[in-house]
């Protein structure tokens, strides 16, 4: 809470500093929130120096390639520091993004080939006392031409013998959405701010549920300021087809090109629904989201592990994942000129070249496994690989009709107690 | 919307107030797969948060995407 407040505070500041000051504040009040955190607990931690902490600390290096020619290479540092007699736990984790793009709408919409670096950094501690577990996190990501700062708190409750454990949490979000070459002052602002509400139940003595519902409600510059939308004479959209080739569409086209304009508003409510079950060496886990929002995205996404011990050492994990949306209420795939009711020309008020947006389907296939590899008991090293592939299908976008990619993580986790 | 919320949160107070499984049964409840936090890592969530238009169902706190 004490985080929310302390950007809220950065925020009502806005006019008074440049981003570079707001982001130094922020980042001080999140370091007095963790120096808070530690003294709050203090007595405790002392004592803890002479008990058992586990300790972990992991790296992961993950590759991304997809058929747009969209390149990213993510390579990320965590530890954690957990002590489960005072209840008391600590984590951290920092993560860049080095992004190569030259997808065919990027270029044919918005800006030629780029890239980009981004930095992330998170903290996270959490509290339990009893039946009761509060968190608080913070957040930081930043890349050349966006600064994004975020925290949120977490409280759950222990009930009817840890058979029933509601929980709530708050999130907050701050971005600054800015084009490079130009003045800090001229970037735009984002607001997000978030509510989860949920339950996890036990169902029988193999069988674990949650149910968990989300509201986002997003405020400020939502477009992005790089995308120019191509625009059509009146009627002449339809023959613009599905896919269409950038020379198709350049010909079509007018000359006017205008920037991407989305509502100032977003509310997004998401349901999600997890069941876990364990049989043996085996947990199948299957999750289900139903989301809607504001702008008329309706959406479904459906995720399956089947999680298989082999033998003390190995576990493995096929994976499956489904997502089906439809597009937004002012998605369109070839935007047209609008009369007004003068008789005077105009370009539609809302246009995007988004085709996130746009009405697809997503389908991705993948197995991971994780591998032990010390017998010690007061220690282990675990090594994880995973690889995913992505097969996207555009119903109504232009320049591109299906996309596929591929995810590949290696990772190694260290624990000791 | 609300009314499906209002029943699922009713069919599981039911499902929790109808079974309540002792401590001494929950060996299998305890293994570390059978915990319902998002099982995708850092770099499996950014991908589904840029490539699906909806979002909910994670935890925690994160912005910027690397899409601008």
């Amino acid at each position: 809470m004490t985080v929310s407040l302390g950007v809220l505070t950065a925020s009502q500041d806005r006019a008074a500093h440049t981003p570079s000051d707001r982001f130094l504040i922020v980042v001080s009040q999140l370091v007095c929130l963790l120096a808070f955190l530690l003294c709050g607990s203090r007595i405790e931690v002392d004592t803890v120096c002479a008990r058992k902490l586990t300790t972990s600390a992991s790296t992961e290096l993950a590759g991304y390639t997809d058929s747009t020619q969209v390149h990213v290479a993510s390579p990320t540092v965590a530890a954690s520091v957990t002590d489960a007699e005072s209840g008391v736990s600590i984590s951290g984790r920092y993560l860049v993004d080095v992004v190569s793009a030259a997808s065919v709408d990027i270029v044919s919409t918005a800006s030629p080939r780029w890239d980009e670096v981004r930095h992330v950094g998170s903290l996270e501690a959490s509290y339990q006392r009893g039946p009761l577990s509060v968190s608080g996190s913070a957040g930081v990501s930043r890349e050349p031409d966006y600064l994004s700062l975020s925290a949120g708190a977490a409280a759950s409750l222990d009930l009817l013998e840890k058979n029933l454990t509601p929980f709530v949490g708050f999130r907050y979000g701050h971005d600054d959405v800015g084009v490079k070459g130009r003045p800090r002052a001229d970037w735009e602002l984002l607001q997000k701010g978030g509510l989860q509400l949920g339950a996890t139940f036990v169902v029988n003595h193999f069988m674990i549920a949650s149910v968990q519902l989300d509201a986002d409600f997003e405020r400020g510059y939502l477009a992005k300021p790089y995308r120019y939308i191509p625009l059509f004479a009146p009627g002449t959209g339809v023959d613009v087809s599905v896919g269409a080739e950038p020379s198709e569409v350049h010909a079509k086209r007018l000359p006017e090109r205008p920037i991407e304009r989305l509502p100032s508003e977003r509310n997004r409510y998401a349901v999600t629904g997890r069941i876990a079950a364990r049989r043996g060496p085996v947990t199948i886990r299957i999750d289900e989201r139903l989301y809607t929002d504001s702008w008329g995205v309706s959406a479904t996404t459906t995720d399956a592990r089947v999680m298989i011990d082999l033998g003390s050492r190995v576990m493995i994990w096929p994976h499956l994942r489904l997502h089906v949306q439809s597009g937004a209420s002012f998605w369109q795939r070839a935007y047209e000129l609008l009369q007004t009711e003068t008789g005077e020309w105009t370009i539609p008020r809302y246009r995007t070249g988004d085709r996130e947006l746009s009405k697809l389907s997503t389908y991705t296939g993948g197995l991971g496994g994780k591998f032990r590899l010390t017998d010690q008991a007061d220690s282990a090293w675990h090594i994880t690989y995973q690889l995913e592939a992505g097969y996207t299908q555009f119903f109504d976008a232009l320049y591109i009709k299906s996309r596929w990619s591929v995810l590949s993580v290696l990772g190694i986790t260290a624990q000791w107690n | 919307m609300k009314t499906i919320s209002v029943l699922l949160v009713l069919g599981m107070l039911c499902a929790a107030g109808c079974v309540r499984v002792p401590p001494y049964r929950r060996e299998l409840l305890a293994h570390p797969t059978m915990l319902l936090t998002s099982p995708s890592g850092p770099a499996e969530s950014h991908v589904y948060a840029i490539q699906e238009g909806a979002s909910g169902g994670g935890q925690g706190a994160e912005g910027g995407c690397g899409c601008n």
